[in-house]
C-alpha cells in the first residue's frame, strides 16, 4: 500500500504566522487517504512539525523514520532558496537547509534512501533558479542535487506564492484523478477518474490557484532506465525505478 | 479620497452544442456529461470541462491532453506565430476571447505574449555542464480593466503547446459581461504599508525584521463563493524577512506574498 505524510506550520515563533497551511496539507492527506486508499502515516503541524523529520542520519536526523518512510511527503509553510522553515523550538533547528547554506555539502536532505519518491514543498522560492550567498551564485542543482538519493521529483515554486487552503487538495485530486469532482463538482459515478502525471498535476494545480506572476518549478533526477518525468502516483499509473545513482537532473519552470 | 470601482461579472452559460463543437475541434470523441455545475467530455487521452455559472470555477474552460507528459522533451518549442494563430482562430471561432464592456466606466484591454519554456539539464556533479532542452510554448493573455491588471484562477488565459498542431492544456477563464457594481474608497500604498507593519510587528521587537520588496494593485478573480460575482481590487505585497542567522545579510531570506483588500 502506498503511504503519505504531511507537515505544515502556521504558528511560527520567529517568522510571521500563516493561516491556511493546516487545511492545505490536510487536504492533500485526506484526499489520498480517504479517496485513493493510501495509508496516512503522519500529519504533523506547528510544534509537532520537526525539521528533524527531514534531516539525514549523518546529521543526527530521523528522515528514514518520517519523511523518507513514506512514498509522498508534502510540506507547507515558509521557504526560501536555502530551505524550508519550522518553528525555532522544535528538534533539531528551524530550517531544513539546502547545500551551500551552511556549507557546500552540509544540506539536510538526502532522500529516497528508504522510501520517498515524491516531495512537494508548497512554499515560496525553494526552487528559485539562482540565489547568491557571500557573493557566489548557486543554482537549483547546486543547492538540491545531492538531496536526490532515490527521490524521484521535488515540486515547489521559484517565486512567492499565496497562502491558500486549496493547493494540497487540488493537487492530490489531480494526482488520483478525482479532479472533475473535487475541482468542478461533477459526480464521480458519471465521470470516473482521470489521473494525471505528478509533474502535470503540480503545474496545473498552480495555475488553478495562484496569480499569473507566480512561477512553479519541478526538479527531478534520472538515469538510463529510470526517468521519473512520466511518473504517476502509485495505483494511478506507471512509476519509474528509483533514479539512483542519478546521471542527470532536470529543472523545469512553469508560469502559473 | 480616491475611489476604486468594484466590478460585477457574469459568466457564460455555454450551450451543449457549442461545448460539443469545442470538444470536436480539440479532437475529443465521447459522451457529453452535463450537470448544473459543469459540462464534461472525455476522450481517449484527453478531457474537456467547462465550469458553469454559479460553480466554484465559473467561466473556466479546462482542457488537458495526457498523451505525453508536459515534461517530455521535444525537438523544438513550437513557434510564436503558429501558436498565436491557433489560439486566435480557436478563441474567435468559439467566441471565447476577452470581451469589451458596454459600460462607459469600464475599459477592458488585453495583450497576448508567447513564452517559450526550456528546462535546464544538469549532466555532471560539478554543475558545469548545464544544457537547455525545449519543453513547451505558452500563449498567455495579459488582461487589464481600467489599466489595472486582472489575474487569478478565474481571470486567466493560458494555452500550452508541445507542438504547433494543438495545445495540450487550456486554462481559459473569463467573464461574459462586466458591469460597475459600486465605487469604494481606495487605500493608498502607504496605508497598506502601515497595515502590513501592524500585522507583522511583534510585541517588544525593536529591530524591524522585514522589508517590503514590492507591491502591486490588481483585480483578483478567485473562486466564486456565492452572492454577486464580484471582481475586487487587492494589493499584493511581497515581504522579505531577515534570517537571524545571516548577520551580514548576504543572502535572500524567506519571502511572503500578502494579499490585502484595496478598499476601505
Amino acid at each position: 500500500m502506498a503511504t503519505v505524510g504531511v507537515e505544515w506550520v502556521n504558528d511560527y515563533d520567529w517568522l510571521p504566522k500563516l493561516t491556511y497551511e493546516d487545511k492545505d496539507a490536510g487536504g492533500f492527506y485526506d484526499e489520498l487517504v480517504h479517496h485513493a486508499s493510501w495509508i496516512g502515516v503522519f500529519n504533523w503541524g506547528d510544534s509537532n512539525a520537526w525539521e528533524d523529520d527531514f534531516k539525514r542520519t549523518e546529521k543526527d536526523g530521523h528522515a528514514p523514520d518520517w519523511a523518507d518512510a513514506v512514498d509522498f511527503c508534502y510540506f507547507t509553510g515558509h521557504g526560501s532558496p536555502w530551505g524550508f522553515y519550522f518553528r525555532s523550538d522544535v528538534p533539531d533547528d528551524s530550517i531544513a537547509e539546502s547545500d551551500y547554506n551552511s556549507g557546500p555539502l552540509n544540506g539536510d536532505l538526502r532522500l529516497g534512501r528508504n522510501h520517498l519518491n515524491w516531495l512537494a514543498l508548497e512554499v515560496c522560492n525553494t526552487l528559485q533558479w539562482e540565489a547568491s550567498s557571500g557573493g557566489t551564485t548557486y543554482n537549483a542543482f547546486d543547492r538540491w542535487r545531492a538531496s536526490f538519493e532515490g527521490l524521484h521529483i521535488m515540486c515547489s515554486f521559484t517565486t512567492t506564492s499565496l497562502d491558500l487552503d486549496t493547493p494540497g487538495r487540488y493537487f492530490a485530486a489531480l494526482l488520483d484523478g478525482r479532479w472533475p469532482s473535487v475541482i468542478f463538482g461533477l459526480p464521480e459515478f458519471l465521470i470516473g477518474r482521470i489521473p494525471l502525471r505528478v509533474i502535470d498535476a503540480w503545474f496545473l494545480m498552480t495555475s488553478i490557484t495562484q496569480p499569473d506572476w507566480a512561477e512553479a518549478a519541478v526538479l527531478y533526477a534520472g538515469k538510463a532506465g529510470a526517468d521519473p518525468s512520466n511518473d504517476y502516483i502509485h495505483g494511478c499509473g506507471s512509476v519509474s525505478a528509483d533514479p539512483y545513482p542519478h546521471t542527470y537532473r532536470v529543472w523545469i519552470p512553469h508560469a502559473c | 479620497m480616491k475611489e476604486i470601482p468594484v466590478l460585477r461579472t457574469y459568466t457564460e452559460q455555454i450551450e451543449k452544442n457549442k461545448f460539443a463543437d469545442i470538444a470536436k475541434h480539440l479532437g475529443l470523441r465521447g459522451d457529453l456529461v452535463a450537470t448544473k455545475e459543469a459540462l464534461f467530455m472525455q476522450g481517449k487521452q484527453s478531457a474537456l470541462v467547462y465550469a458553469m455559472p454559479g460553480s466554484r470555477f465559473a467561466g473556466l474552460l479546462f482542457f488537458t491532453d495526457q498523451t505525453n507528459g508536459v515534461a517530455a522533451p521535444i525537438e523544438r518549442t513550437p513557434g510564436k506565430e503558429a501558436v498565436e494563430t491557433w489560439t486566435q482562430d480557436f478563441l474567435k471561432r468559439f467566441q471565447l476571447g476577452p470581451r469589451e464592456s458596454s459600460a462607459k466606466q469600464i475599459r477592458v484591454s488585453f495583450a497576448t505574449r508567447v513564452l517559450r519554456t526550456e528546462s535546464a539539464v544538469d549532466t555532471d556533479k560539478e554543475g558545469k555542464n548545464v544544457k537547455r532542452a525545449p519543453i513547451k510554448t505558452d500563449v498567455i493573455f495579459d488582461l487589464q480593466v481600467n489599466d489595472l491588471k486582472v489575474t487569478g484562477p478565474r481571470a486567466k488565459v493560458r494555452l500550452t503547446f508541445k507542438s504547433a498542431r494543438a495545445p495540450v492544456w487550456i486554462h481559459r477563464a473569463l467573464w461574459e459581461k462586466m458591469e460597475l457594481f459600486e465605487a469604494r474608497p481606495m487605500l493608498t500604498e502607504d496605508e497598506v504599508y502601515r497595515k502590513v507593519k501592524d500585522r507583522l510587528s511583534r510585541r517588544g521587537e525593536t529591530l524591524k525584521m522585514w522589508q517590503m520588496i514590492g507591491i502591486r494593485l490588481v483585480y483578483f478573480a478567485g473562486e466564486y463563493s456565492g452572492g454577486p460575482d464580484l471582481l475586487l481590487p487587492y494589493y499584493f505585497a511581497e515581504i522579505e524577512y531577515r534570517d537571524p542567522k545571516d548577520k551580514e545579510r548576504t543572502r535572500q531570506g524567506p519571502r511572503q506574498l500578502i494579499q490585502m483588500p484595496a478598499w476601505r
